[in-house]
């Protein structure tokens, strides 16, 4: 019995990135931008989505592939507010996969569209792990959810673009301190720009719909 | 629990590259996984999907080896690496804050270790 080591080097996420590069082509050649919306569930991720829906502010259109592990809920409430949406259900898995949104993807209007969101399982661990073919991942958190979690959960807030700070309207009645929140935002991305709002009262919402606007800009070349 | 699909494609990529070789004759003994600390894979997990999902393969009863590897940032003002087990971005020369994270996400199989008879049979 001889025993001997083979060298192999293979990247183990490579199935996904071969999605991923699909779908950056597909984008490009479209001239349509992709933001990853990544956030505990409950955290305010459909609430966003339906802000852009109402807001006169971002003259750019969009459509939503909700990734949930059960039901059509969040597809249906965006569609309430006529946005394109597709529902991919992800049977139970913590996260989506490039190869399933890269299908969804072929199944828009991309022709029509000028950004697509990607609201991803309520998670803040895995679906930071695969990369989609988005153009930025956005982290999304609520107040409720406390200050340290940026540096609980490193991973995606040193990847993500832009920090969403949800629910601004509960702090009167919560014990989070929003600048200790930040500063831990920071130590993991320094310049990342965080958005402070509240969908309730609406504030901050004109900003996050300029950041999207900016962003779509920046990324489509519109 | 995206160990279990991250297992499934270390225990696929092990089996596809010594396909072809005779399997009466060769064991896998161990596979070598190289993991950044920036990954949030839990190797426990990992461990537990790995003996589940080599039953009944060449690589049943073989050992999973995880090799961890640091988070290096490096620093945009004096180029310096820092290296580091968990992720707080700092200069470990000059303290900035402003850098790339330039290590700590790496995911790949680095090798394997097989047994094979060689006895002659004539």
């Amino acid at each position: 019995m001889t025993s001997r080591q083979i060298r192999v080097y293979k990247d183990l996420m490579g199935e996904n990135e071969k999605w991923a590069v699909e779908i950056r082509g597909l984008l490009a050649d479209k001239s349509v931008a992709m933001f990853n919306l990544i956030g505990s569930p409950g955290s305010g991720k459909t609430a966003l989505l339906e802000s852009l829906a109402q807001s006169e502010a971002g003259a750019f259109r969009f459509a939503v592939l909700e990734g949930d592990v059960e039901t059509t809920h969040d597809a249906e409430r965006l569609d309430r507010h006529n946005v394109i949406v597709s529902q991919l259900l992800s049977g139970g898995a913590c996260h989506l996969e490039a190869k399933l949104v890269h299908h969804a993807l072929r199944d828009l209007p991309l022709d029509e569209l000028d950004v697509v969101f990607v609201e991803n399982v309520g998670n803040l661990v895995c679906p930071a792990e695969f990369d989609i073919g988005e153009n930025a991942k956005v982290a999304v958190l609520s107040v409720t959810e406390g200050e340290d979690k940026p540096v609980k959960y490193p991973l995606l807030f040193t990847e993500a673009k832009a920090v969403v700070l949800t629910k601004t309207d509960l702090l009167p009645h919560l014990r989070f301190n929003i600048d200790e929140c930040v500063s831990y935002i920071r130590q993991v991305n320094a310049d990342v720009p965080v958005l402070k709002v509240s969908s309730q009262t609406g504030e901050g919402m004109d900003r996050w719909c300029g950041w999207v606007g900016q962003a779509v800009k920046a990324r489509s070349g519109r | 629990m995206h160990e279990f699909n991250i297992c499934q494609t270390i225990v696929d990529s092990a089996l596809a590259h010594i396909k072809g070789t005779d399997s009466s004759k060769v064991r896998l003994v161990k596979i070598t996984v190289v993991m950044g600390r920036l990954r949030q894979i839990v190797p426990d997990y990992l461990h537990s999907a790995y003996e589940l999902l080599t039953k009944g393969t060449i690589a049943e009863g073989s050992s999973l080896e995880i090799k961890l590897t640091p988070i290096v940032f490096t620093c945009d003002s004096c180029g310096q690496n820092t290296e580091s087990d968990k992720a707080r971005f700092r200069c470990g020369s000059c303290g900035s804050q402003r850098g790339q994270v330039s290590g700590g996400r790496e995911l790949y199989l680095e090798s394997l270790e097989v047994e094979e008879d060689d006895e002659q049979t004539d």
